[in-house]
């Protein structure tokens, strides 16, 4: 592996390696045959998933396709990054309103990154649960200030990422009860106030 | 709390930061000391430093540092005629800093110093409330002497030396008197940098440092200009003996909403960063000055929640460690000189 | 008229203090080279709730107190569009500048002025061209600059209109400090952008005109033109450029002998924030 030719720390503009030679991984981008830095971080080289031994396609004399290239990326480490919410990851959403059709939410953590900047979402009625969605009431779903774990079905329009709960894992995680206490879940629909005793209908999301 | 059970740290602090710092507050485990979301000790502040003279523009900057927040602070004096002052009077001599608007502090937060604080709008109600109450404390605390503002200018001894349009006002009063001509006016500019909580202990620090470091130029009237000219050599320094200190803490009650009856349970949690300021709903603020030794203290305010009471406020333990957090704040100040 | 959101004190009949006893600073004389330009200092991360800030100071005159350049940048984002806004498929950018009212030798208002109106227009789109906008589709990013700390100490520097070429240094200067902190955002971008000047300077008289880079208006008797430019020096582009002035009529150097000069400008700038850049990365992980 030619790692030793590559600069270990890339500014965006930073010219790291011939785009023959390597794939463009996250970081980086390809301008005039090259792959360069559009980060300011470190340059990681990662292997192909599949090593190409001498085994597989010794009837090609074609140069080797992309996924035999080693993709170079380039990452700031110790620091985070702000990232975008994208179709088909799990996030984490604040419940801020309620309408009848819909909840909207406020989207706090994508995979495992904390964001700093609050993306707005909604998940509609029909996204709910995944089965008899026709039954579904928004608020015997949802309350402000539930915390939801659901997943970004669309980028949707101008000020939401389009959420849905329509699985066994997605829904409901905290919630507080009118009164203010924490609840715990009891069953697949309802939440309980270990104080008061009182339980409160909501799209209860499997414990993990 | 079975839900929280498999989330990270970082998650747990974003998602219910009042939780997260009970938690932290009240560690489960003896062994572990408590602790705020930060790290900090429940009493720990920020240690101060302080940067004088970086401005070239300004008579007087400092920059003031408390964790991250940073704020610079720049004085610039420009010159006022008495003539041009509306509401003069000669025979003032108490209160000309207020009644002429001699002192001119704004705040500005709109630097991106955090990212609800952009350019593009009028001063935010923060930016409002904390320039006034720099405002206000400068002119109670009495930090400056009117003195240092005054520019004099000797009225002509003989008459043979006044020409006419000056004879009718010199019949009002004495000739060859000494009369306050002008006023220095100090434009006191607090730009924050960084701002991470407790803006106002920093921003009052940063005007009392600059205000130190400034020195205003040898001034005198030209009669025949009318304008004041100014020299370039020998600056004068403003005599700031006093050295209030403004310490600032909130209290954390360990509840969510307001409505729920407090436990009698709070921890004082000294010089807030900007989430615990927004976890708890009381702030007292007390402005104290040991220079020589003795403890006077200027004001005390505090809003929002009913926990400190007269008793607490005025306790041995919290009067000390306002007196620690003066010696801090002194130090920096006057180790920058 | 006056603001009743901020202290506005006695009004517009406060006057800044006029001195008669001249400059203590004698005539001031470029001692670099033509081509050299001043050293920098550049530190990321000032501001640790931004997404990405810096700090970049441009040295004094050798010998000389003060009157370097003090700049200080933060970036925000990307984050979600106003509510308002439209749907973009791309990052929207938005760009202010703001001199501190103790920046320059006459005490700014806090009213946005024409200067700065400029400045944050040929900011944005210095910056447009280096940023990779449609990998953030529908969110915005804020930049705001702040300068701190302008040029020209000098009293007559007003007199002698010298600002008006003060304002190239400060762009120059606003779009290297602006992307170092986008670098420290994370944010996508082709190459990093930097500014850079140049003028053709000439005796009183109007002879003698050779081109310097990186001019400081005071140390030159008299500027007949400046170019500022914004380059990306690995894929030698130019996103933006700004140039003011006459050039004199028997052409001793056109204007692409100017641009080409300040390009080299803006490369011996790119040079040193991107070793502090490096620096600073590999300082926080080692």
């Amino acid at each position: 592996m030619a790692t030793d030719i590559l600069p270990s720390l890339a500014i965006p503009g930073t010219i790291l390696g011939p785009a023959s030679k390597y794939a463009s991984g996250p970081g980086t981008h390809i301008y005039g045959g090259n792959i360069v830095s559009s980060l300011l971080g470190n340059v990681n080289v990662t292997a192909p998933a599949k090593a190409p031994g001498p085994t597989k396609r010794l009837n090609k004399i074609t140069a080797p396709s992309v996924e035999e290239l080693s993709t170079i990326s380039v990452i700031r480490r110790g620091r985070k990054r702000e990232v975008l919410p994208d179709v088909g990851n799990t996030v984490l959403a604040r419940v801020v309103r309620l309408m009848p059709k819909q909840a909207i939410v406020v989207i706090q953590q994508v995979g495992d990154t904390v964001l700093q900047t609050e993306w707005q979402g909604v998940i509609r009625v029909q996204d709910v649960r995944a089965t008899e969605q026709d039954k579904v009431k928004i608020h015997e779903s949802f309350k402000p200030g539930d915390i939801v774990r659901a997943q970004v079905i669309s980028l949707g329009d101008q000020a939401n990422y389009y959420l849905s709960t329509a699985s066994n894992e997605l829904g409901v995680i905290m919630a507080t009860s009118d009164v203010g206490n924490d609840m715990v879940p009891i069953s697949w629909k309802e939440f309980k106030d270990p104080d008061t005793g009182v339980s409160e209908p909501r799209k209860v999301a499997k414990p993990s | 709390m079975a839900p929280e059970v498999g989330l990270s740290r970082s998650t747990f602090a974003k998602l219910s930061p009042h939780p997260y710092l009970l938690a932290n507050l009240e560690p489960s485990d003896d062994s572990i000391p408590p602790a705020r979301s930060n790290g900090r000790a429940p009493f720990e502040v920020r240690k101060p430093t302080v940067n004088l003279s970086s401005l070239s523009h300004a008579h007087g900057s400092a920059l003031v540092r408390t964790g991250d927040t940073t704020v610079i602070c720049g004085i610039r004096a420009e010159t006022i005629l008495t003539d041009h002052i509306p509401n003069y009077r000669a025979s003032n001599t108490q209160t000309e800093l207020a009644d002429y608007d001699l002192l001119v502090p704004n705040i500005e937060l709109a630097t991106g110093s955090a990212p609800q604080f952009l350019p593009g709008g009028p001063p935010t109600t923060l930016a409002q409330t904390l320039s006034t109450k720099i405002y206000t404390l400068l002119h109670s605390s009495k930090l400056l002497r009117a003195e240092d503002l005054r520019i004099w200018h000797n009225r002509p001894a003989e008459a043979s030396f006044a020409d006419e349009e000056e004879g009718a006002q010199e019949s009002e009063e004495k000739e060859g008197e000494k009369y306050v001509v002008a006023y220095w006016v100090l434009y006191i500019d607090l730009f924050f940098i960084s701002f991470d909580g407790n803006p106002f202990d920093a921003a009052w620090a940063a005007t009392v440092a600059a205000l130190r470091d400034t020195k205003l130029p040898q001034a005198r009237y030209d009669p025949d200009r009318e304008m004041i000219l100014c020299s370039r050599k020998n600056p004068k320094p403003l005599a700031v003996e006093s050295m209030p200190i403004s310490c600032t803490a909130v209290i954390f009650t360990g509840k969510e909403t307001k409505d729920q009856p407090a436990d009698g349970k709070f921890w004082l949690l000294a010089d807030p960063d900007t989430l615990e300021e927004s976890l708890c709903d009381e702030t007292v603020t007390i402005v104290i000055d040991c220079t020589g030794g003795s403890r006077k203290i200027l004001s005390i305010s505090k809003h929002g929640g009913t926990v400190m009471t007269a008793k607490l406020l005025t306790s041995k333990e919290f009067l000390d460690w306002a007196s620690k957090r003066w010696e801090d704040f002194a130090s920096a100040i006057t180790g920058s000189q | 008229m006056a603001d009743r959101r901020r202290v506005n004190g006695p009004g517009s009949s406060t006057l800044p203090p006029v001195y008669d006893d001249g400059e203590l600073d004698a005539a001031l004389r470029r001692q670099r080279a033509p081509d050299a330009i001043r050293p920098l200092y550049l530190k990321t991360g000032v501001t640790p709730s931004a997404s990405g800030s810096a700090y970049l100071e441009i040295e004094p005159r050798e010998g000389e107190h003060g009157s370097g350049m003090k700049l200080t940048c933060t970036v925000h984002g990307p984050r979600s569009l106003p509510r308002s806004a439209p749907f973009s498929p791309y990052m929207v950018l938005s760009t202010h500048v703001k001199f501190a009212p103790f920046a320059t030798k006459q005490r700014r208002g806090y009213l946005r002025d024409s200067s700065e109106k400029d400045l944050s227009t040929h900011l944005e789109t210095a910056l447009r061209g280096a940023l990779i906008a449609d990998r953030w589709p529908k969110s915005g990013v804020d930049v705001v600059v702040t300068i701190i700390e302008g040029e020209s100490t000098r009293q007559d520097a007003v007199e002698r209109r010298v600002e008006e070429w003060d304002v190239m240094n400060v762009l120059g200067g606003c779009i290297t400090v602006a992307s170092a902190a986008i670098a420290d955002a994370g944010i996508d971008c082709v190459d990093t952008v930097s500014g850079g000047v140049a003028a053709l300077v000439a005796s009183k008289d109007g002879k003698d005109a050779s081109i310097v880079l990186d001019p400081v208006a005071l140390e030159h008797e008299s500027i007949l033109a400046a170019c500022c430019v914004a380059y990306l020096p690995n894929r030698d582009e130019v996103t933006n450029l700004w140039f003011k002035g006459q050039l004199p009529s028997p052409a001793s150097c056109n204007h692409q002998s100017l641009v080409s000069r300040a390009v080299q400008a803006s490369r011996g700038t790119h040079g040193l924030i991107s070793a502090s850049l490096s620096e600073a990365i590999g300082s926080t992980q080692n």
